[in-house]
């Protein structure tokens, strides 16, 4: 019992962590926090598994991170915010918050120097998706990315299917806007 | 920016797919490590070695309690007759009285005709009795 709990808990981590991995970078713009994020997600989903069906476990699993995820927002917001009040203070000089602009300068350089690399449509595509309000973020990915249900969708945005459904369209109407009918494509 | 052309026959959930590929890629190792910490601190579906015992139980418990039934259900029911306590007959008063003769005390007829007629308790015994 114990043995086949194992693996199955590990072989549905290997497969969803880089997709996870990417939905927290999306929603994060930040690697380095994706990680830290995800590494809390996968803690805590696996505490919480044994409890729910196989079935189930990727509904949890996006529940969990977007949890996470929204926490992380928050301390952030927070901090960010203590920052600002005491801006002649330690925080703001500290080798921690230098790090934190620091990882985010190189995101950019990164992605600038990717630039030329990367196609004209895959730059559009991130900056459209990163673009979009977090809850309409959310949606376009678990429903479109994901390919959960609508019923599923709402259960890990913890919303009605009703409030997936239009934050769905919204976003759709965005990317489209941005990127064409090529966002249409299945 | 606005509709764009169409590149290729990518598509959005191809691309992401990709993308987030590379991206593990690039952080594979400490990935493997998360995923060996996390499964390493899950907790174990819990096992209640309790549940089978008291399973047992309830069964034991339920076979006896039928056996006992079924037991008590075979036995033979006294019958009413048998449960009422026999009437102790009320001796007459005529008995006690000094003026019925012995001879009719002694007759053994009296008697038969006593525990036959005790619950109607004549006032007075047959006369051929007396008179025998």
């Amino acid at each position: 019992m114990d043995a086949r709990f194992e693996t199955d808990l590990t072989l549905f981590l290997r497969d969803h962590r880089a997709a996870a991995l990417k939905f927290a970078t999306i929603r994060l713009h930040d690697e380095q926090a994706a990680l830290d994020v995800l590494q809390e997600a996968m803690m805590g989903f696996a505490n919480a598994a044994s409890r729910y069906e196989q079935d189930a476990w990727k509904n949890l699993f996006y529940k969990i991170l977007m949890r996470r995820i929204t926490d992380h927002q928050r301390k952030q917001g927070w901090r960010d915010r203590l920052v600002r009040i005491m801006s002649f203070s330690q925080f703001a000089s500290s080798d921690e918050d230098a790090d934190g602009v620091g990882q985010f300068e190189t995101v950019d350089a990164e992605q600038a120097d990717n630039v030329h690399g990367a196609s004209e449509l895959a730059d559009a595509f991130e900056m459209a998706l990163e673009q979009l309000p977090s809850r309409q973020q959310e949606a376009y990915l678990l429903r479109q990315w994901q390919g959960m249900s609508v019923a599923e969708t709402a259960a890990a945005m913890g919303c009605s299917q009703g409030s997936v459904k239009t934050h769905l369209s919204r976003a759709m109407t965005a990317l489209r806007d941005q990127l064409g009918e090529w966002i249409d494509r299945t | 920016m606005n509709k764009m052309r169409q590149p290729d026959a990518d598509t959005p959930r191809a691309r992401l797919d990709r993308e987030a590929e590379a991206l593990a890629d690039l952080h594979r190792e400490r990935l493997a490590a998360m995923t060996a910490e996390a499964v390493s601190g899950a907790k174990r579906p819990r096992r209640q070695p309790w549940r089978g015992w008291v399973s047992a139980g309830l069964a034991a418990g339920l076979a006896v309690l039928a056996v006992g039934l079924a037991w008590r259900a075979e036995m033979p029911r006294p019958s009413k007759m048998a449960v009422l306590q026999p009437v102790a007959p009320r001796i007459p008063e005529w008995v006690e009285d000094d003026s019925v003769p012995v001879s009719l005390l002694e007759n053994m007829e009296l008697y038969v005709w006593i525990s036959r007629h005790a619950a109607t308790q004549p006032e007075k015994p047959p006369a051929d009795s007396a008179r025998g």
